[in-house]
């Protein structure tokens, strides 16, 4: 039994070894990204997908529609602020709500796209944690279905995101946890370029989002 | 004595347990009390914010031709007698899957994917009568203080899988949505079914529409919507024809089926479902509904394409077309199933390219087809084909919404 133990143990101080020299990572990049990257200078926010969830002892769940609003409303600037930070034209008027009243098959469309973004990342992040020679050689791609969403706002690509948070309120301290996942894709191609996965089990909301946003570009690759 | 006792102690468990709450009476009963409670409230509250994010994200069919269709079918279905804070109306959701479902406010909400599915005016009329007794009888109020909540609870998750749930469902509605189990939904049925009796529908075809369910076989895992906790489908035409025969539902003579309106009414819907099914990596479906169509209309150049494109699509995206097959067949996704796609790539690419080449036998202008030869060209890596096609595309296609895409390939083939 102490055997075990303490190959477990190992195991887990190997996984930590390689965790911190930096070999596994939560990030994924197209192999081209690099070449690619001159080319994006406009980008644009598309509105995130947020879902967060309030849990309760009777299991009656339900949407937390206040935080969803919330959250929904402040990470596009939290974004646009780090695109800005990483050199990018970022064109906020470009896909807000507002361009979208009157126009319900353009919304359809970016319903469309963030979908597709949920959908890549089954592929994307089956593991959450891999190995960073592999992780910048990951291909997906959000195809044409982009097209649009980039001409209608002028850019050469779009960043999206998504975001599920859970809120658990009965046992003592309230438990709470989200992930935040965030992509940029070429507006040609649809390809995901770059996009990278943060988890946070503390506060998401305040200063908590901030964090999150600027934890998931920290490694966004340099010019 | 003992067993007295037994039911006395249960009874006085359910009261303090807070379950013993009255059944909620249909809306037709002058005394329903529609709206009064707080649990009824909170339904109608999030049925309606359920709608408006419905809305909010553009998953409601701008259609203004077939939305008047289906309200005036909807219109006849009504019963008498309801309260006057409920009113009824009706929204065509943009989703490939076969569903139809209700929200207490009054919404009648049915998916693209099943209009494309239905032969008849009749049979739309059973599902949006079938909708509308969830509603009249409550069910949804029935359901949350009958609490079935934590098996629902695991469908919620399932549901923001699938997509449209993504933010967008409250707990309660998962099951008008994922089904509510067998009795509930036969008492559906038979309240249905006497609805578009009394509206003036011939019933007696109406059980075809669940054989109709049944030609196409969903994705039961992740895909949970059609009806996947009602009964089966062979289960609710039988359930329905005896409902017919033994004189429960009243057959009316000479009623309506309107076979042609409706299939007039849905014709540019087809296109649309096949679309979505595409963009939802649903390969599999996307073809069947092709060919489906092609049934109809042999000669039709765009589900020529459109059946093109579902073959391409699974020879450039293997894993996802064995993804799609593995969620049917419940099965997991292994290696042995993606190489068996992978293996059939050109295969897959030898029935694209011949269905573009039926497209354009049957418009020779058809600029889609070039498209689609252009991309089985790329995808075979032959560059002065891609860049032939491609080219036609975007001179024969006018302003298309792909430019941008297609003007990339065709430049990544001069490097």
């Amino acid at each position: 039994m102490r055997a075990r133990a303490r190959g477990v143990l190992v195991a887990c101080a190997a996984v930590a070894a390689v965790w911190l020299s930096g070999c596994v990572t939560t990030t994924r990049m197209n192999p081209a990204f690099p070449a690619r990257r001159a080319a994006i200078k406009r980008v644009a926010v598309v509105p995130p997908d947020v879902t967060i969830v309030r849990l309760t002892f009777k299991g009656d769940n339900a949407l937390a529609r206040d935080e969803v609003d919330r959250a929904a409303a402040r990470l596009p600037g939290l974004i646009a602020a780090e695109l800005r930070g990483h050199g990018f034209e970022v064109k906020e008027a470009g896909l807000d709500e507002r361009r979208f009243a009157g126009e319900p098959d353009l919304r359809f469309r970016t319903t469309q796209v963030q979908r597709a973004f949920l959908r890549a990342q089954t592929d994307l992040y089956e593991m959450e944690v891999i190995e960073t020679s592999k992780a910048n050689r990951t291909e997906q791609t959000l195809g044409p279905l982009v097209n649009r969403l980039a001409d209608h706002a002028a850019v050469d690509g779009l960043v999206v995101s998504t975001m599920v948070g859970l809120r658990k309120s009965w046992g003592g301290a309230m438990k709470k946890g989200a992930i935040l996942r965030i992509g940029l894709i070429d507006g040609d191609t649809g390809d995901i370029l770059w996009a990278n996965s943060v988890v946070a089990d503390e506060d998401f909301q305040g200063e908590g989002l901030d964090k999150m946003v600027k934890s998931a570009f920290r490694k966004f690759p340099k010019k | 004595m003992r067993a007295r006792r037994q039911a006395v102690f249960i009874a006085a468990l359910l009261f303090l347990s807070g379950c013993a709450t009255s059944e909620p009476v249909p809306l037709t009963a002058s005394s329903s009390g529609y709206g009064v409670a707080k649990d009824e409230q909170k339904l109608i509250r999030q049925g309606s914010e359920i709608e408006k994010d419905l809305r909010k994200k553009g998953l409601v069919l701008q259609d203004p031709a077939l939305q008047r269709y289906v309200e005036r079918v909807g219109a006849r279905l009504i019963p008498s007698g309801m309260p006057r804070n409920i009113r009824f109306h009706f929204l065509i959701i943009r989703e490939p899957t076969i569903n139809a479902f209700s929200l207490s406010q009054g919404a009648i909400c049915v998916h693209t994917g099943l209009l494309v599915r239905l032969d008849n005016e009749a049979q739309l009329a059973l599902v949006l009568a079938h909708e509308i007794a969830h509603v009249v009888q409550r069910h949804h109020l029935k359901h949350v203080r009958n609490a079935r909540r934590k098996i629902v609870a695991a469908k919620i998750t399932q549901l923001s899988v699938a997509g449209i749930g993504s933010g967008l469902i409250e707990l309660p509605y998962a099951a008008s949505i994922t089904g509510y189990g067998r009795e509930t939904e036969q008492e559906a049925d038979l309240e249905g079914l006497k609805l578009v009796a009394t509206a003036g529908y011939d019933v007696r075809d109406v059980p075809g529409l669940f054989a109709r369910m049944n030609e196409m076989e969903e994705p039961g895992a992740i895909e949970s919507f059609f009806y996947s906790d009602h009964p089966s489908n062979d289960a609710r035409s039988l359930y329905t024809r005896r409902l017919i025969e033994s004189g429960a539902v009243p057959v009316t003579a000479g009623g309506a089926v309107n076979a042609e309106a409706y299939r007039s009414a849905v014709a540019g819907l087809t296109v649309e479902n096949i679309r979505l099914r595409l963009a939802e990596r649903d390969y599999r479906f996307a073809l069947q509904e092709a060919e489906f169509a092609l049934m109809r209309t042999p000669m039709d150049p765009m589900l020529r394409y459109l059946a093109g494109e579902a073959h391409r699509s699974m020879a450039e995206d293997p894993k996802g077309a064995a993804r799609e097959e593995a969620i049917r067949r419940r099965a997991r996704l292994d290696r042995l199933l993606i190489e068996r796609y992978r293996a059939n790539i050109p295969a897959e690419i030898a029935e694209a390219k011949a269905a573009y080449l039926r497209a354009l036998a049957a418009d020779e202008r058809f600029a889609l087809a070039h498209r689609g030869l252009g991309l089985v060209a790329h995808l075979q890596g032959d560059g002065d084909a891609t860049r032939r096609e491609l080219g036609l595309y975007l001179a024969r296609g006018g302003n298309v919404d792909d430019r941008r895409y297609i003007r990339r390939l065709i430049k990544e083939t001069h490097r």
